[in-house]
């Protein structure tokens, strides 16, 4: 049975997503190119909006259910893991913000695959990395519709169709709407509803287990290991625990719907004043949910999915209507990545794949009917797949978080910032990179207990420079 | 408008990551035996509270001074 109470401030708040999306793209200044204005809408962030959209776009559904799961079932440990990702916007933002701020400006370039052919000029460089990414993010929007719907469903009894339909035609429409202006805004509000959403939750949970002492004792009496950084059985090893220093930080410094935040920001202060703010909303929006669910445990009966913990506290705290205010934070984490990865997806195939191989220029619009119908059939597809996930799908997605770091880090920040680098160092990166982790993923071999993304950054890294040196050898 | 120092801000970006990352390390490698304050373990406290905290000030000043440059 539908849970109206829960619901109707759910959809009271996907109303006002709406509404700002549209004040937003009623704001965006025409003359411009329909593609640049669509895809990037200009260099107009400040320092807040750039911080919350940039820090919403990185967490995902993993920072609001996978990660507080996990930490409901590996303790604090877990906790120490996740807090990884706390300097990763301010690093983005310090080590290639500037760069690729500067050369959008001076390139018009609108995505990161622009910067890419204005740095190596490859063709079949272009063509690998529009389709991993493509690929890659296909797979995580899919995943991320299931896990929003999923938990819609759930937690208030509608069914799942609706559910889907309902995060799909939001997600679709206000991104069609305005575009990167208009996400970039709903993506801020949606950093502040997560930010309202976590300590409100953490607060109600201290009120109620009656503190953290007394829920810490009540831990200590389960299992004293959720205590430990290693955790249970020792799960949490250091090598295990190293790797998510690759995995989650620094190599998701080429990750391209993060980098291009960059190329949208207003100028200089604004940049120093997203790295101030990114660091300090990080540390908010990624410790309050993961410690809550290691506290969790101390007040609620065990669960059968780990993955509920947050929405069943939320429902165990709080009255209905505060509960669907609540509920609004994950699903604000879930919409926030998925409309920055589809307008990603949209624009690699219309600007890079398309527009970009065209003898003739389109017109303004056929430029614009083109980038909505693209939108709209990825946003449709997207929803479709996830009426009933295929097991490609799935795999996909734990694989495309990988793939798209072993194929972009290195040749972003080399291309950046090594004169020398050329294509085939870049070339032979991407596909050594791609190769290596696809294989230690897939074997499930993990050489000296590593994530495979390390050893694979590392070859990858490696053939960069051989390849670079041989070509420039030849 | 404000230009951007590119090189300045990238050394610095690099720096304040490395360290927090010895500030993340440091908890569990030093002090995963010690006594906890107010329920939670010392280690818990050094690497996930006083780390962020610590790193959130730092850069705000170092952006700060930047900023009057």
């Amino acid at each position: 049975m539908t849970e109206w109470s829960l619901l109707l401030p759910i959809l009271a708040y996907l109303a006002v997503t709406l509404v700002v999306s549209r004040l937003a793209a009623r704001r965006s200044g025409g003359g411009e190119e329909f593609s640049k204005q669509y895809f990037l809408g200009g260099q107009f962030m400040g320092g807040t909006l750039l911080a919350l959209a940039l820090v919403t776009t990185y967490t995902s559904a993993s920072s609001f259910i996978g990660g507080p799961g996990a930490a409901y079932k590996f303790g604090l440990g877990w906790v120490l893991l996740a807090m990884i990702q706390v300097p990763v916007a301010m690093l983005t933002l310090g080590v290639v913000g500037p760069k690729i701020w500067l050369l959008a400006k001076k390139h018009n370039a609108v995505t990161i695959l622009d910067i890419f052919q204005e740095r190596y000029q490859s063709p079949l460089l272009l063509w690998i990395a529009a389709l991993s990414l493509i690929g890659a993010f296909i797979g995580m929007v899919v995943v991320q519709f299931t896990g929003g719907a999923r938990l819609l469903s759930v937690m208030t009894g509608v069914d799942y169709g609706v559910a889907l339909a309902l995060f799909v035609v939001t997600v679709m429409i206000y991104t069609l709407w305005g575009g990167f202006r208009a996400v970039s805004y709903t993506d801020a509000l949606q950093g502040l509803v997560m930010i309202f959403g976590m300590v409100a939750l953490f607060v109600g949970l201290l009120l109620h287990g009656g503190g953290i002492p007394a829920m810490v004792e009540a831990l200590v009496r389960e299992e004293p290991a959720l205590l430990h950084p290693q955790g249970p059985n020792q799960f949490l090893s250091w090598p295990f625990l190293l790797s998510f220093w690759v995995l989650v930080g620094v190599g998701t410094l080429g990750l391209p719907h993060t980098a291009l935040r960059a190329m949208a920001v207003k100028d200089g202060r604004a940049l120093k004043q997203a790295m101030i703010l990114s660091t300090a909303v990080s540390a908010v929006v990624i410790l309050l949910p993961h410690l809550s669910g290691v506290l969790a445990r101390a007040v609620l009966p065990p669960l059968a999915s780990p993955d509920d913990v947050l929405p069943t506290l939320m429902v165990t705290l709080f009255p209905p209507m505060v509960a669907g205010l609540l509920l609004a934070a994950p699903m604000a984490a879930i919409m926030s990545s998925v409309d920055s990865m589809l307008l990603q997806t949209g624009s690699t195939l219309v600007k890079d794949l398309i527009l970009r191989h065209r003898p003739q220029p389109l017109s303004q619009r056929s430029q614009a009917w083109l980038s909505y119908g693209i939108m709209t059939s990825l946003a449709l597809g997207c929803g479709a797949l996830a009426l009933d996930p295929p097991e490609m799908i799935v795999w996909l997605n734990l694989t495309a978080f990988g793939v798209l770091q072993v194929v972009f880090l290195w040749p972003l920040l080399l291309g950046l910032f090594w004169p020398k680098a050329n294509a085939t160092g870049a070339i032979s990166a991407m596909l050594v990179g791609a190769g290596g982790f696809l294989y230690w993923t897939v074997t499930g071999e993990r050489p000296f207990g590593l994530h495979p993304v390390v050893p694979a950054l590392l070859l990858s890294g490696l053939a960069f420079v051989l390849a670079n040196r041989f070509h420039r050898g030849q | 408008m404000q230009k951007i120092d590119v090189k300045g801000l990238a050394q610095g970006a690099v720096a304040f990551t490395l360290g927090y990352f010895i500030l993340w390390l440091a908890g569990p490698l030093w002090f995963s035996q010690a006594m906890g304050w107010w329920g939670l373990p010392l280690w818990f406290w050094s690497s996930c509270v006083a780390a962020p905290l610590l790193l959130s000030v730092l850069v705000g000043l170092w952006l700060r001074g930047k900023d009057d440059d």
